[in-house]
């Protein structure tokens, strides 16, 4: 049986990271695009808004984390709690890590919109993968692990 | 023949992105957050394809009902299922019964989707 307040709130949280792991990926697309075509303008400004989309889905997946780590508290599994808020966490902050250096690259590449500059960007983009695989990953052995106990 | 797209996602942002990427493939490209408005364009405009997302917040009509009419009076649109839900017993009864294109596990692999709609657009050409 779902717990199914608690399946909503892990949906939402899986939700924003998806996000950003779908973002990256539509920049990868519109930088191939670009590189393949050389269009000016609407191509750069998709990039932007794509590229300035990721640090809001990271912004959301925060605040459903808060939510999601509320209503595991209430269940009383400190372990899986834990565990999960640990490797959000930790996800969180490498991907902060791979924004900022992206955000650098971004600069970069609005100035001199070279060949070399687009993989660049695009290298440091594909960093995002992993990174959001892994939370997935967390969040589905919570699941896992709850519905062994019979809490979801 | 320019494949025609309807892309119904609640998520703003990711539908916005989309929409904005597909457009550079040209295709025809329609994007709503809304079940009712889906049905709205798919009864006008018939699209070759629907990406359909199954929970949809703040929408009247939900994504499987979009998914069940679009089966049922339009068997030739392919619908693509995208769903955060995975595969839940509920969600394979209705893709059981209403056989979608595709089913996606949210998060969406961009490349897989496009890879799809490619083969797709190069069909009807």
């Amino acid at each position: 049986m779902i717990n199914e307040k608690l399946h909503l709130l892990f949906h939402d949280l899986s939700g924003r990271i998806g996000g950003i792991n779908t973002m990256w990926q539509i920049c990868i697309a519109y930088i191939k695009k670009f590189d393949l075509e050389r269009l000016d303008g609407k191509f750069k400004e998709n990039i932007t808004v794509a590229f300035r989309n990721i640090p809001s889905y990271r912004k959301a997946t925060i605040e459903k984390l808060k939510l999601v780590i509320g209503a595991l508290n209430k269940l009383g599994s400190r372990d899986i709690t834990e565990t999960l808020e640990s490797a959000i966490n930790h996800g969180l902050e490498e991907l902060e890590e791979i924004e900022y250096t992206a955000d650098t690259l971004y600069h970069q590449l609005l100035e001199h919109d070279t060949k070399e500059n687009l993989m660049r960007f695009a290298e440091e983009l594909e960093k995002l993968g992993p990174v959001c695989r892994s939370m997935i990953d967390a969040i589905g052995n919570s699941k896992n692990k709850l519905t062994a106990l019979g809490k979801y | 023949m320019v494949l025609k797209l309807l892309i119904l996602e609640d998520d703003i942002d990711l539908l916005n992105s989309l929409k904005g990427i597909y457009d550079l493939y040209d295709y025809k490209v329609f994007a709503t957050p809304r079940g009712d408005e889906a049905l709205a364009i798919i009864e006008k405009e018939r699209p070759h394809v629907v990406l359909c997302d199954l929970h949809l917040e703040d929408s009247p009509i939900t994504g499987i009902e979009v998914l069940k009419q679009t089966s049922q009076k339009y068997p030739d649109i392919k619908v693509i299922v995208a769903t955060g839900y995975g595969m839940e017993d509920s969600i394979v009864k209705v893709c059981n019964q209403y056989k979608p294109f595709m089913f996606m596990i949210k998060p969406i692999d961009f490349n897989e989707l496009t890879d799809a709609l490619q083969v797709l657009a190069k069909d009807l050409k």
